[in-house]
């Protein structure tokens, strides 16, 4: 059997298979990443995001152990007292004053941030597993599956989404998951075409021609060779979803009709505050304020992501 | 062109009903539906739902229901107020003269935006530019509500009066109070403006036609006129018809804020009395206005633009 190949034989020491040679290039992911870093503005609007977001989790911790009150007793008990005059910013231990129930306006706002933050993180994850999954499989597959997806981005595009959603929270009375998952499922269009797009352009390369000319199936081609290489538009979408879904959360809460009292999140918090402009503005000065920082910081990071990952847009 | 136009409006009609059918079967197999509802009063005895489900048709089967309420439709017959003994359909084209009148101001307060856009982009990385792309940086993160709310305390504490409802006692006072709201209504139109239209003119401004006409020694004028602007507001067009819409949304909210009589007000107080045929029929016109602004987005570009072919 051995007649024309050559047995391979080692000499002794010799390594049997030469080590892969290692990349010059740090890769594209990296790159990105090392450019995002480079930018002053966006590791500014990382920490404070951080910071912010690591304060907000502990609202439970720092009611207990620095405001020394528990803090569902602020939000459930609290609310049986009736209507009090609200107290300024200094006063009675309260460092941001209090609201018209007398609650704790500090504890309220880091909880209420915990809440906001909750559902637009959660809602921008239903949105792009939701967005890359049609994305992926509309661009890669085509064909009639490709025309569903399509009707469907068109549909949901052409709701105006904030008149269903007002309709949709009168049926569910949302809590934060009912209502991150109804945000997400009516927001992700937007980014299943770019990731739609993106995938048209890698389905054709050699590579995925070479895997599947070696047997690969579908879904490994899918997961192993494209999905990596749209992993950073994963990251842009689901950043700019983060600031619509919070912009959407504070707007429906606003109103009343998203997360429900007592549950407080920075925009129910605010709902009915036009009538305490003049007499008590620290209750509307400390959610506002709270709400705009992190909004704009989200924004900032995936403004900058997108410029980190666009080489197009580096140039400029 | 026709048959493209044909195609398209054939489409669009489609989607509408795509949208009013989905949102049929959300309401009526939606936790809290109206059997839940009925239910759920105790007031109520077996024998008067039984009255109440014969009356609204709820007792037969869903897909008659279905049929019975898409023929309805049609013919914008959305039935009785729950709260009004008028037809639901009437409450609304009542307040549409105000939602228009608010949404047409803010639209042309938005449109305010190409100039921007076109004198940031031309002056690229100078001090304007800057200015003008972080106000829109800062304004993306700013809802209407939230500017609303900050410009109703600066004028309540200095001034002690701000915008509620129409003003009343002539044109005067009508419009004072129509300014401010359009004004705040029109912040996210402006923006996408602004930014649409700097970023295509910096488009424009880097094409080898633009660095021809600058090279063959034309005044910057002349170039500007004839080769950027002419190419660079074209797609501007598209903006158009798909930021029709957002003002019809965003009238909830700053019509709910500064008491404005229109549309969203109606859809805001229909939703907290769960008014459902208010709201659907809200919800209907919403979708017809969507709708057809994509469209006309959709045609528009295509007769503006000649490298743009349908087949």
């Amino acid at each position: 059997m051995s007649q024309t190949s050559t047995p391979i034989t080692a000499t002794p020491g010799a390594p049997l298979v030469t080590p892969r040679r290692k990349s010059q290039s740090k890769g594209f992911f990296t790159n990105g990443i090392v450019q995002f870093f480079s930018s002053k503005l966006n590791v500014v609007a990382l920490v404070i995001f951080v910071i912010i977001t690591v304060i907000c989790y502990s609202s439970g911790w720092i009611s207990d152990n620095i405001i020394h009150q528990n803090r569902d007793d602020i939000d459930f008990n609290l609310l049986t007292q009736g209507l009090q005059p609200p107290v300024g910013p200094g006063v009675g231990g309260h460092m941001l004053g209090t609201d018209e129930l007398g609650r704790d306006l500090l504890v309220r706002v880091l909880y209420g941030g915990q809440v906001s933050l909750s559902v637009g993180l959660l809602a921008a994850l239903f949105s792009v597993l939701l967005g890359t999954t049609l994305g992926l499989v509309s661009g890669y597959f085509g064909g009639k599956i490709d025309d569903a997806v399509n009707a469907l981005v068109q549909i949901i595009f052409n709701v105006p989404s904030l008149f269903l959603l007002i309709i949709l929270s009168l049926f569910f009375s949302p809590d934060i998951l009912s209502l991150s998952i109804i945000i997400g499922v009516l927001s992700w269009p937007g980014g299943t075409r770019q990731i739609r797009g993106q995938v048209l352009s890698l389905r054709n390369r050699e590579y995925v021609d070479a895997a599947r000319v070696m047997g690969a199936s579908n879904f490994r081609i899918l997961f192993r060779h494209i999905l990596p290489n749209i992993i950073s538009t994963m990251l842009v979408v689901a950043g700019f979803d983060v600031v619509s879904a919070m912009l959407t959360e504070s707007g429906l809460s606003y109103l009343g009709f998203g997360i429900s009292i007592p549950i407080p999140s920075w925009g129910n918090m605010l709902s009915g505050s036009q009538l305490y402009i003049t007499g008590a503005p620290w209750m509307v000065y400390a959610p506002a304020l709270a709400f705009f920082i992190t909004v704009l910081c989200v924004y900032l990071i995936a403004d900058g992501l997108r410029d980190a990952f666009d080489p197009r847009l580096r140039e400029r | 062109m026709r048959r493209f136009v044909i195609r398209r409006v054939l489409q669009s009609l489609l989607l509408v009903w795509a949208v009013m059918s989905l949102t049929f079967l959300l309401v009526n197999i939606a936790p809290g539906g109206p059997d839940v509802v009925l239910a759920q009063n105790p007031k109520l005895t077996r024998e008067q739902i039984a009255a109440i489900r014969e009356s609204y048709g709820l007792n037969k089967p869903l897909y008659e229901q279905y049929v019975v309420w898409m023929g309805r439709i049609v013919t914008f017959d959305f039935g009785r107020s729950y709260t009004n003994p008028r037809q639901a359909s009437q409450l609304v084209l009542e307040r549409i003269p105000a939602t228009a009148q608010l949404g047409l101001f803010s639209y042309l307060i938005g449109m305010l935006g190409i100039p921007i856009g076109i004198y940031a982009a031309r002056h690229r990385g100078k001090l304007g530019d800057n200015v003008v792309r972080v106000i829109t940086v800062v304004g993306s993160c700013m809802p209407v509500w939230w500017i609303s709310l900050m410009v109703i305390i600066i004028l309540a504490n200095t001034i002690k009066w701000f915008p509620q409802g129409e003003g009343v006692g002539g044109v005067g006072p009508w419009f004072v109070n129509l300014v401010i709201p359009a004004a705040l209504l029109s912040t996210g139109v402006l923006i996408s403006f602004t930014r649409f239209v700097r970023a295509e003119t910096l488009e424009v401004l880097s094409q080898d036609y633009v660095r021809t006409a600058q090279a063959k020694g034309l005044p910057a004028k002349e170039v500007n006129r004839w080769h950027v602007f002419r190419n660079s507001l074209i797609p501007v067009v598209t903006l158009l018809g798909y930021l029709l819409p957002a003002l019809v949304s965003g009238a909830i909210i700053t019509e709910q804020i500064f008491q404005w009589p229109g549309m969203g007000r109606l859809f805001y107080q229909s939703a907290t009395s769960r008014d459902m045929p208010v709201l659907l029929c809200i919800l209907y016109i919403g979708t017809i206005l969507t709708v057809i602004g994509t469209l006309l987005a959709d045609i528009g570009y295509g007769l503006v633009d000649p490298r743009v072919r349908y087949d």
